[in-house]
């Protein structure tokens, strides 16, 4: 009877456990409804309110077309993703709403739920179905997280009238575009189920970013590095990445193995990491899994090694305050070297919020303006928005000059390094150099 | 003690599973030894210093298994609810000790730091004992003579209520605490390093076992309790009041829950609604590893979860590494259970085991 008792309470444990994922993506169900659409003339329907904020339009009645965004907005990242949605609406009020003949709405919506504190792959397929499903939709913004583009991207692709055209602003896994030695088999086709490409991106994928970042390490007289992962696509392709780069680099990789989200406590392994020798420790992985006590554990318990991070960790405001001095990448250009009309919009946009804009800021703007000339140069359809995306070439935008090749990646690639400093509320990053990583080098990656 | 352990069931099996299984325990656990001593002799200092990061962990784990276990002991329910009370602990902790309330922060002088932080301990213990209660007369007391399956989920229920408490209470995030624990070593030799957060938590967890002890073993109402394990209707009949117990048992398993959330929260620094699941997982299985209902035994599973855990990720030399942790420590549960279902230290019943 006792052991019937405990095997079941066991079980009951186990499923429990599948139930409540927390960070680690878990399967609860969210309700979302299609709004059935209407094409075009002035006539767009909302997307529902369970996932997507209001319509955001000030022209006179409804617009002609929407384009969302799909970003976390709950859980860790969330200063950082809500000012991306007022990046976005920034540009679209300087563009009047308008698109050539054609009048824009925006929607903001959210692929996160509170429960997980981050992006969750049902909220992910379900809004993508309401896009798909939704005929007023044109084109997306988004995804945040490459996780969360995995799923989306071959939904918009199957969608009525289509391929529904996507523009990430941050996605940096190689596999969504283009095959390279950290992708799994089958990618980037198994994303593109009817054949035609309708994802591009604005920022450089992980194999730039790895190679930058071990470029990096090399340059700043590393030796060893000891490479963490969280267990996710995003994170062991970005640690993967680098560990490629810095075999090839001959530096020594001292150490390749997983941080749980779930641990108490993290100072066993800097204990492991310490006997190891390695005097930087790259954390490939996302700020939410735990980050900030991974770092604070790591600082206590090798305080000789460097940390450094990838884009996981962007959000200088979620750090906490061990990570003071560690060393984060950001795929793309730092606000205050961008030029022109990237200059432009950081000082205009800045002085909106009232802060210094975040990196990511910049790359919401732009993929909002780049939605905006695909959508005027179109006939009005899906496929013929989508056409245009993949076409894009931009002359002097927010992001300098740069086109999109056939994989529906960027020509432009500097990869910048941010010093953190202070944590909190006041955390910034300091911008301490851009990389561009040799061509051979990203190769290996 | 744990060859003892996969020896000793097996008088009750037969004859062929008796040599294999024996067989098959004592050399799983002479490779275990033998990975431990390999990794001595390689990385002395180290080892130490893993041993005693997975001790403090044990402790830790051992005061909420001990939750587990008292109130299985009593009730044979395994009250699910019991990790998320231990959360809600660690946030009242984080509360109590932050700006809200004491605001205490890095270096206080020791008469500011100790009055306080015993004043917060004694609020958690309140506030998880009473949450504790509470739980139990709502969602439990009525269903005490229901099918086992029902408290069962009506704890996994109240687990998810108190989760979105603590959900709605402190958001998403991991909320952090500040490091108000005294920095610095205890003692530092041949670079193993000891912490007086380390000593600290086994300062606080120490004493509160062996009270525990004491007020199961020693009081009138540790009597009463016992007496209401053993038989629920008979101790009715001798004129113990099995309600009032019962809340009483509830009210101590939360107290310890309420020490086990102020000092996690204080030594991990960072508190997340959905961390009582997790941890109450590792503390369930302590308490199953020990023997449920058996409280040294709770706290030996604890021990040795905490250095398996610890062990697992810190040492060098053949550790499988943090990507194995929690399949290392369900495995060595699955393997202890299947050798000794009744527990390292746990009795045999004639119902059951």
């Amino acid at each position: 009877m006792r052991r019937g008792i405990i095997v079941g309470g066991i079980v009951a444990a186990a499923v429990l456990a599948l139930i409540a994922a927390g960070c680690g993506g878990s399967s609860k169900s969210s309700s979302s409804t299609s709004g059935g659409g209407s094409g075009g003339g002035g006539n767009a329907t909302a997307l529902p309110a369970s996932s997507c904020q209001d319509l955001y339009f000030e022209g006179s009645g409804k617009p002609d077309y929407i384009v969302p965004s799909d970003l976390p907005l709950q859980g860790s990242g969330r200063t950082q993703t809500i000012e991306m949605t007022n990046a976005i609406r920034f540009v679209l009020k300087q563009a009047n709403f308008k698109a050539g003949k054609y009048t824009v709405g925006y929607q903001s919506c959210d692929d996160s739920t509170a429960q997980a504190g981050k992006w969750e792959s049902s909220k992910c397929s379900a809004n993508a179905n309401a896009y798909a499903q939704n005929k007023s939709v044109i084109g997306v913004i988004g995804t945040f997280n490459s996780g969360c583009a995995e799923i989306e991207i071959p939904i918009l692709n199957r969608a009525p009238d289509g391929p529904l055209g996507m523009v990430s602003p941050a996605n940096t896994y190689v596999g969504l575009t283009h095959s390279g030695p950290g992708t799994a088999a089958g990618e980037p086709d198994k994303y593109y189920p009817n054949g035609e490409r309708n994802y591009i991106r604005m920022v450089a994928a992980d194999d730039f970013q790895g190679a930058a970042d071990a470029q990096f390490m090399k340059d700043q007289g590393a030796k060893s590095v000891f490479i963490l992962n969280d267990k996710e696509a995003y994170g062991l392709g970005v640690a993967t990445d680098t560990k490629n780069s810095a075999t090839k680099l001959g530096l020594k990789v001292a150490g390749f193995t997983a941080w749980d989200p779930k641990a108490s406590s993290y100072e066993a392994v800097a204990t492991k990491i310490k006997q190891s020798g390695a005097d930087w420790i790259y954390l490939g992985g996302l700020i939410c899994e735990n980050g900030a006590k991974l770092v604070s554990d790591l600082k206590a318990g090798v305080p000789n090694a460097k940390l450094m991070a990838p884009d996981g960790f962007s959000d200088f405001t979620a750090n906490g305050p061990a990570a003071a001095g560690m060393f984060i990448t950001v795929a793309g250009v730092p606000p205050e070297k961008l030029t022109g009309k990237g200059a432009d919009f950081i000082k205009a946009f800045g002085d909106q919020i009232g802060k210094k804009p975040n990196p990511y800021s910049a790359y919401a703007a732009q993929s909002m303006q780049v939605v905006l000339d695909a959508i005027e140069k179109s006939d009005g359809t899906r496929s013929s928005v989508t056409d245009n995306l993949l076409k894009t070439d931009v002359t002097d935008g927010i992001l300098g000059t740069f086109s999109i090749n056939e994989n529906g990646d960027t020509t432009r690639n500097p990869v910048t390094v941010y010093q953190q400093v202070g944590s909190g509320k006041s955390g910034t990053g300091k911008t301490f150099k851009v990389e561009i990583p040799s061509a051979s080098l990203v190769k290996a990656a | 003690m744990v060859t003892e352990a996969s020896a000793e069931p097996l008088e009750s099996t037969s004859r062929f599973r008796l040599s294999f299984t024996a067989v098959f325990g004592i050399l799983l656990v002479g490779l275990v030894l033998f990975w431990l001593a390999v990794n001595f002799y390689k990385t002395p200092a180290d080892f130490i210093q893993i041993f005693l990061i997975g001790f403090t962990l044990g402790a830790l784990y051992a005061l909420i298994a001990l939750g587990y276990t008292l109130v299985y002991g009593i009730l044979e329910l395994i009250n699910f609810a019991h990790g998320d009370v231990f959360m809600l602990g660690g946030m009242m902790a984080v509360t109590v000790v932050g700006t809200t309330l004491f605001d205490l922060t890095q270096g206080e002088a020791w008469y500011v730091l100790w009055p306080l932080i015993i004043a917060a301990l004694l609020i958690c213990m309140g506030f998880c004992g009473l949450l504790n209660v509470t739980v139990e007369l709502i969602a439990y007391r009525r269903l005490r003579h229901a099918p086992r399956l029902a408290p069962l989920i009506t704890a996994i229920g109240a687990s998810f209520i108190l989760q979105n408490i603590g959900l709605a209470w402190k958001g998403p995030n991991y909320v952090q605490t500040a490091d108000v624990l005294p920095a610095g070593n205890v003692f530092s030799i041949g670079g193993v390093e000891y912490t007086w957060e380390k000593l600290i938590v086994l300062l606080v967890t120490t004493p509160v076992l062996i009270i525990l002890v004491w007020l199961v073993q020693r009081t009138r109402q540790g009597k009463a309790m016992r007496a209401t394990a053993q038989d629920r209707d008979a101790a009715a009949m001798m004129g113990i009041n099995v309600n009032r117990t019962i809340s009483f048992t509830f009210l101590i398993a939360g107290a310890l829950a309420g020490v086990a959330g102020l000092l996690y929260a204080l030594y991990a620094g960072s508190v997340r609604f959905d961390q009582g699941f997790q941890l109450g997982l590792i503390a369930f299985t302590a308490a199953v590893l020990g023997g449920i209902g058996n409280l040294p035994g709770a706290v030996l599973g604890a021990l040795l979860i905490g250095l398996i855990q610890a062990f697992n990720e810190g040492l060098s030399w053949h550790s499988p590494g943090s990507d194995w942790t929690q399949s290392m420590v369900f495995g060595i549960l699955i393997i202890i259970l299947v050798l000794r279902p009744e527990g390292l230290l746990g009795e045999r019943t004639p119902e059951g085991g």
